[in-house]
């Protein structure tokens, strides 16, 4: 990087955690260090409803998941609206009514306290796993820039958030997503731009859009419908809506966001603009990619992006074995090359026998060029003795290789700061499900405010430094953006279920509700363990499950009766 | 038609209370104040009247959304 660079991303985080101590000087009290004192307008709830989904693993793995798979990762999203439908209509009213800091703070009401403890306790377990996944993420592209151990550069990622959560609360967290999410979005459509700019002169924005589509990178929909297939219309409206709901109405990183609204409206407001705005974001997201993808017909890239891992191979006795595949694959590139100057042209023609053709050629040399990639892939694997992945770095490679000075510097910081706005949000949400949830109810009832805002900075400083252990262990785990659904739907599921009994299905009791609850947790385990279906269902059947438990459950072993008996 | 307080005049039943004309509601001490229910359409956007407009809009979006991709697919692919 240079001295440019440095510059933009130190001015850039510096202002951020700066800015989040400032607001630190503003906490009264519980509620205000929890939930802003409920006292936030519409678009701030929107922005940090954003900010905390949209995670630096959103804007590296993305495009690496666009320019290796397709654009198709983006009817994961189409279940969303819906699920912001539901929660305006039910879980927004119910949640301010009450008044409650946490979501499974309304369960004791309807159940009991050991439901609540559950709910609560697959939360913590979840979510503090997953924001370990979203420390890591920012960590490698400071590693691979830096050339530091990873180590330290999870330390220093998860550190800097603490920074300002552990003093700022939820209103640190809430005004500083406001900014993240200007410099985040500034940055990608730079990066947009930059991606145009860089293709030969002769090609345009919309050639470029056809040469990916040709080679399969535009595969936006797909109607059909098919359980083991991850992506499609189907999966992301029904898999996908019971996954946004459970994760927006049940998980506190983004609950606390919309508990922060001033009033019913102002959070309902917030919720329906992120229906409307996430899908188009993503979608655009995506298409850097897929153009990324289309400047290397032009350009021959890496044959596997992660250069220390590349190093590390070639430190080994398969070095020798590596470098054919590099030349196989150079030559593969360059034969390429001209066919796709060839398609560009039938293109501008208006050729279309000349496009058939040019498409169907490239469509086989991409095959084998996957191929090769493939075979590298596992070679590293093979010289490493672990699993390895290259998705995670196609953006960044392509960051640091080709954008101009001070750009680099942006994008680091559009990624960095993209981590540290959900990483913020999850600290804050597990600080606040650990002290109104389980400390205030279960240990400590009668502290003064002073004594629960303490113990609050406490559990934020806790919770930061386990996700920081976890972030040690996150390498192996592939895309990161699968990883963390992926773990997310292994839970999410069933407690969207508990929500739902509790919202819907009155006669259903709290016994038969926990139980129902902790064999659904158990059959959706093995789901995922047999590998019977793709993850997305797993939302449904989760939730499917516990509605399903809980009510056998009640006709078999009916709580009113015994309590009467 | 006869106002309630006509109707137990004629019927002799004079209310216990001298009838008073109540109070705006801002006019109260705010100890007096009865609970308001909240204004359901607080919070839309301007060019929305009720949320269930604002529902369908999220709903039409999304179908536009899915069309546009589709064409935007078959066009580029």
């Amino acid at each position: 990087m240079s001295y440019l660079d440095w510059i933009v991303l130190a001015l850039s985080i510096t202002f951020i955690v700066g800015y989040g101590i400032y607001k630190s000087r503003e906490n009264k009290n519980i509620s205000s260090y929890l939930l802003a004192d409920r006292s936030l307008p519409w678009y701030h709830v929107t922005l940090s409803l954003m900010a905390t989904q949209a995670s630096a693993i959103t804007f590296l793995s993305a495009p690496g998941q666009a320019y290796t798979d397709g654009m198709r990762f983006v009817q994961f999203y189409f279940g969303l609206p819906f699920a912001m439908i539901v929660l305006c209509i039910t879980f927004v009213p119910k949640f301010h009514k009450l008044n409650v800091f946490t979501a499974y703070e309304y369960l004791e009401g309807r159940f009991d306290l050991r439901t609540r403890s559950l709910t609560a306790g697959l939360f913590l377990l979840q979510r503090g796993l997953s924001t370990g996944l979203s420390i890591y993420a920012p960590s490698i592209i400071l590693s691979a820039v830096l050339g530091w151990d990873i180590m330290w550069t999870n330390i220093i990622s998860g550190g800097l958030v603490m920074l300002y959560t552990v003093t700022g609360g939820a209103k640190a967290v809430s005004y500083t997503h406001l900014q993240q999410m200007g410099i985040v979005t500034l940055g990608m459509v730079i990066a947009g731009f930059t991606v145009v700019k860089l293709l030969p002169d002769d090609v345009s924005f919309t050639d470029a859009l056809h040469v990916a589509g040709k080679m399969g990178k535009t595969n936006v929909i797909d109607f059909t419908f098919d359980l083991n297939n991850r992506y499609n219309v189907w999966s992301g409206i029904i898999g996908g809506f019971f996954l946004q709901l459970s994760y927006f109405g049940t998980d506190q990183s983004q609950v606390g966001r919309y508990l922060t609204g001033s009033s019913i409206g102002q959070s309902r407001l917030g919720l329906a603009m992120n229906g409307l705005l996430k899908i188009p974001m993503q979608f655009l997201i995506l298409m850097v990619g897929a153009l990324v993808f289309a400047f290397y017909q032009f350009t021959t890239p890496p044959m596997f992006f992660n250069q220390v891992k590349v190093e590390q191979v070639m430190a080994t006795e398969y070095a020798p074995e590596y470098q054919k595949l590099e030349d196989r694959h150079a030559t593969l590139q360059s034969e390429k090359r001209p066919h796709v100057l060839a398609l560009t042209a039938a293109l501008d023609k208006d050729d279309e026998a000349a496009v058939d053709r040019e498409r169907t050629y490239l469509g086989a040399a991409e095959e084998k060029v996957q191929a090769v990639r493939q075979e590298a892939q596992d070679l590293i694997s093979k010289a490493n003795g672990e699993e390895t992945n290259d998705v995670n770095y196609v953006f960044l490679r392509f960051v640091i290789d080709y954008l101009p000075a001070g750009l680099v510097g942006l994008l680091i910081a559009v990624i960095l700061l993209a981590s540290m706005g959900s990483v913020a949000a999850a600290f804050n949400s597990l600080a606040s499900t650990t002290i109104i949830d389980i400390f205030k109810r279960q240990v400590s009832k009668d502290g003064s405010d002073k004594y629960y805002v303490n113990a609050s900075r406490w559990a934020t400083f806790g919770w930061g430094v386990f996700c920081i252990v976890v972030a040690q262990y996150a390498s192996r785990l592939g895309s990161m953006i699968e990883a963390v659904n992926v773990l997310g739907s292994l839970f999410y599921g069933v407690i969207l279920g508990v929500f739902l009994v509790a919202f819907y299905f009155k006669s259903l009791g709290s016994r038969a509700v926990f139980w129902g609850a902790v064999i659904g947790e158990f059959f959706v385990v093995l789901s995922y363990w047999q590998e019977l279906t793709a993850f997305l269902w797993l939302n449904l059947i989760g939730c499917a499950l516990v509605i399903g438990f809980a009510w056998v459950i009640e006709q078999v072993w009916p709580q009113r009766e015994e309590v009467v008996s | 038609m006869l106002c309630d307080f006509c109707q137990s005049l004629e019927k002799g039943l004079l209310p216990t209370q001298p009838y008073l004309m109540p109070l705006p509601e801002t006019d109260r001490r705010p100890t007096e104040r009865r609970p308001t229910e909240p204004n359901p359409n607080e919070g839309l956007p301007p060019f929305v009247k009720t949320w269930r407009q604002m529902y369908a809009i999220i709903v039409g979006v999304l179908l536009l959304l899915i069309v546009l991709f589709y064409a935007f697919m078959i066009n580029f692919q």
